[in-house]
């Protein structure tokens, strides 16, 4: 049975290759347009997607999905303009890298992780999807309320600076979050009287302004983006060789921090496998574990390979793990994976607990795609490198109205709201302060981001316990990500601590 | 040595503690769930926002760097991010004329008066990197993705 099936999978990607590399091509391209996530771009797809037959539907889409995660790292780390809302933690130190000139570094090491990420997590997906979506089923929203906690819960320390700015930021990135509609009773809060709050905020504005089009008003006072400004190198033979040699090391970084991929990898597929919970916590919490327990944990913020490699493995990670309670239990985890479940569903697919029993070519094929999918975007991502890293050498002068009208665009591309490209200016006049006053608008992005998924289940879970807080310290999996939040501050402050006192030692 | 207000350090505080004492007026008397949210949070950037003032919001100076009037400081830093700014308030006209005049046609003056404001000369660079972007962005946005961008004095 089993070999005919594999025989049978074998066949069907090998057929369908084209339909892989245009995915996982058209991914690339749409995540590095801000403000188009994989979900919007899958939408947009869903007029071809509906009419192809499914099977080639089924790994077009988990190419794109493949795709959009990496894609939207480049301009994260080359212009510091996140694609999508989990691309902004790579950022974090992707962009330093690339102001220290190593950007085609930066860039080789996103592009490994996320195949190194991606493939893990399909690997394990493939192995334990069943299980996995049993345990994942089993964490209710007491428990994902507590896991988001977790992430927020250490806030002040990722951001590099002062722990309280880094709150106050957080706490702030809360306060717009909670803005909108209450997502559990339905009551309006500090909307202004503005329909267009009444849903609450978007990702977008918050992601373009907060980031990018703040950090293009702080950089119109730079000639260039570099801090130190190369010679220009011609386009030739050698200096190609030389691009894809840096990219190379990229990889052999990411290699070298195998800890640090593998770990972030497993809480990739596992967060994916949560309904509701999505890249975004995957990779704030992957960074802030690599953040506490990674060799180059004291260089996080400023530039630390081992930064890149927690966040963009964990983002594709995502990917693979959000497949699982779709194709196990027939429960879309993100917007991305309800869209394939509306394709499945128009196709006649028994969609569902016995997916894999009734269809198990489908089910597999669609996981196999993700892991091809995943060497195509490793290929055509060295290649787009090469050419993308010259980005930052084009003088700010002419690059700040390109990015600026990019950002304005893509706030205007998620909803088709002018309103949002206000929202957009304003957040990036406060970023604009925030980052004259070194107040980090990373913390507020995380803020914003986890705000409506904590408050959500935080409700839910009081009901659950008859609106006693009982159950969140008595559910084991609540329990310990309780004990593993006092893990992570004590760890954090017991290696920083032992660091001032190695520094202090040896200047004495 | 002298204690004075570090103003740009006091901004995003201040803010804070505007909006959340207006979050808490707004909650107020709202179902005791969401209400209680709101007390949370607010009350939680209230605090760390004093916090923030009481720690960063002021700083040791020299006595001859204290008797500069406010109105100087304000208008040398005006003058360091005056590009800044007039960016910010183009990107607000942008906005603003995006509707009436549309889409192609406010993007390609917006490009060029911010490339000429920044300090390209060169008019074939000028003139080039206007048009192309202006065209690879109608192309991508509105022929291909089909986004409903207003197009203004176009439709007509």
């Amino acid at each position: 049975m089993f070999p005919e099936i594999l025989s049978q999978i074998i066949d069907l990607l090998v057929m369908n290759f084209w339909v892989i590399i245009l995915g996982s091509l058209i991914g690339i391209f749409a995540g590095a347009i801000p403000g188009f996530s994989a979900a919007n771009t899958l939408v947009i797809l869903l007029p071809f997607t509906l009419v192809m037959n499914i099977d080639s539907s089924l790994l077009m889409m988990m190419a794109i999905f493949a795709g959009v995660r990496t894609g939207g790292a480049f301009p994260a780390i080359l212009i510091r303009m996140p694609g999508t809302g989990s691309a902004s933690v790579t950022t974090f130190d992707g962009y330093p890298m690339a102001e220290q000139g190593k950007a085609n570094q930066a860039l080789g090491i996103s592009i490994f992780a996320s195949f190194l990420g991606g493939t893990i997590c399909t690997i394990i997906a493939l192995c334990a999807a069943p299980l996995i979506g049993r345990y994942a089923l089993k964490l209710n929203s007491v428990d994902i309320c507590v896991l988001t906690i977790v992430a927020i819960g250490v806030v002040g320390q990722i951001t590099g600076g002062s722990v309280i700015k880094g709150w106050l930021s957080g706490l702030f990135g809360l306060l717009c979050a909670s803005i909108g509609m209450d997502k559990v009773f339905g009551t309006p809060r500090f909307t202004f009287d503005s329909m267009y709050l009444m849903d609450g905020i978007s990702i977008i504005p918050p992601l373009v302004g907060l980031f990018a089009l703040s950090e293009t008003l702080v950089l119109i006072e730079r000639e260039y983006i570099l801090l130190e400004k190369k010679d220009s190198e011609k386009f030739d033979s050698k200096t190609v060789v030389l691009r894809i040699k840096e990219i190379i090391e990229g990889g052999w970084l990411t290699l070298q921090n195998w800890t640090d991929a593998i770990r972030s990898s497993i809480i990739g597929v596992f967060i994916g496998a949560l309904p509701g919970a999505g890249a975004n916590i995957a990779s704030f919490l992957a960074y802030q574990l690599g953040a506490t327990f990674s060799r180059e944990r004291f260089q996080f913020g400023k530039g630390a390979p081992a930064g890149v490699v927690c966040a963009e493995t964990a983002d594709n990670g995502v990917s693979a793990g959000a497949m699982i309670p779709l194709l196990t239990i027939g429960i879309p985890g993100s917007s991305s994976t309800a869209v394939m479940l509306v394709v499945m569903i128009a196709n006649g697919l028994n969609v569902g607990p016995r997916l894999f029993a009734d269809n198990p070519v489908e089910a597999y094929s669609t996981l196999a795609a993700l892991l091809l999918a995943n060497f195509w975007v490793l290929i055509f991502g060295i290649t787009m490198a090469l050419f993308c890293a010259r980005l930052i050498e084009i003088p700010t002068r002419i690059l700040a109205p390109v990015i600026m009208l990019l950002c304005l665009a893509g706030s205007f591309a998620n909803r088709g709201w002018i309103f949002d490209i206000y929202l957009t200016l304003i957040f990036a006049a406060i970023g604009y302060i925030m980052r004259k006053s070194e107040y980090p608008p990373q913390a507020a992005l995380l803020g914003i981001i986890l705000g409506p998924i904590t408050e959500e289940n935080l409700f839910r879970g009081l009901r659950m316990g008859f609106d006693t807080p009982i159950l969140f310290f008595t559910q084991p999996a609540a329990v310990s990500f309780w004990i593993f939040l006092v893990l992570l501050i004590v760890s954090y402050y017991y290696f920083t601590l032992r660091k001032k006192a190695k520094d202090h030692r040896k200047e004495n | 040595m002298q204690r004075r207000v570090d103003v740009i350090q006091i901004i995003f505080p201040a803010i804070c503690v505007i909006f959340a004492i207006m979050y808490i007026m707004d909650v107020k008397g709202t179902r005791y769930e969401t209400s209680s949210w709101g007390w949370t949070v607010g009350i939680g950037i209230f605090i760390t926002a004093f916090l923030c003032l009481f720690l960063y919001g002021t700083k040791l100076v020299t006595l001859g760097e204290i008797r500069q009037p406010l109105f100087e400081r304000f208008r040398t830093a005006v003058t360091k991010n005056r590009n800044a700014i007039y960016i910010f308030l183009g990107m607000i006209l942008y906005v603003i004329l995006l509707k009436p005049i549309g889409f192609p046609i406010v993007t390609l003056i917006f490009l060029l008066s911010s490339l000429k404001l920044l300090g390209t000369k060169n008019l074939k660079v000028l003139w080039g990197v206007g048009f192309a972007l202006t065209l690879i962005m109608y192309v991508l946005f509105i022929v291909i993705l089909k986004m409903p961008y207003p197009l203004g004095l176009l439709t007509k």
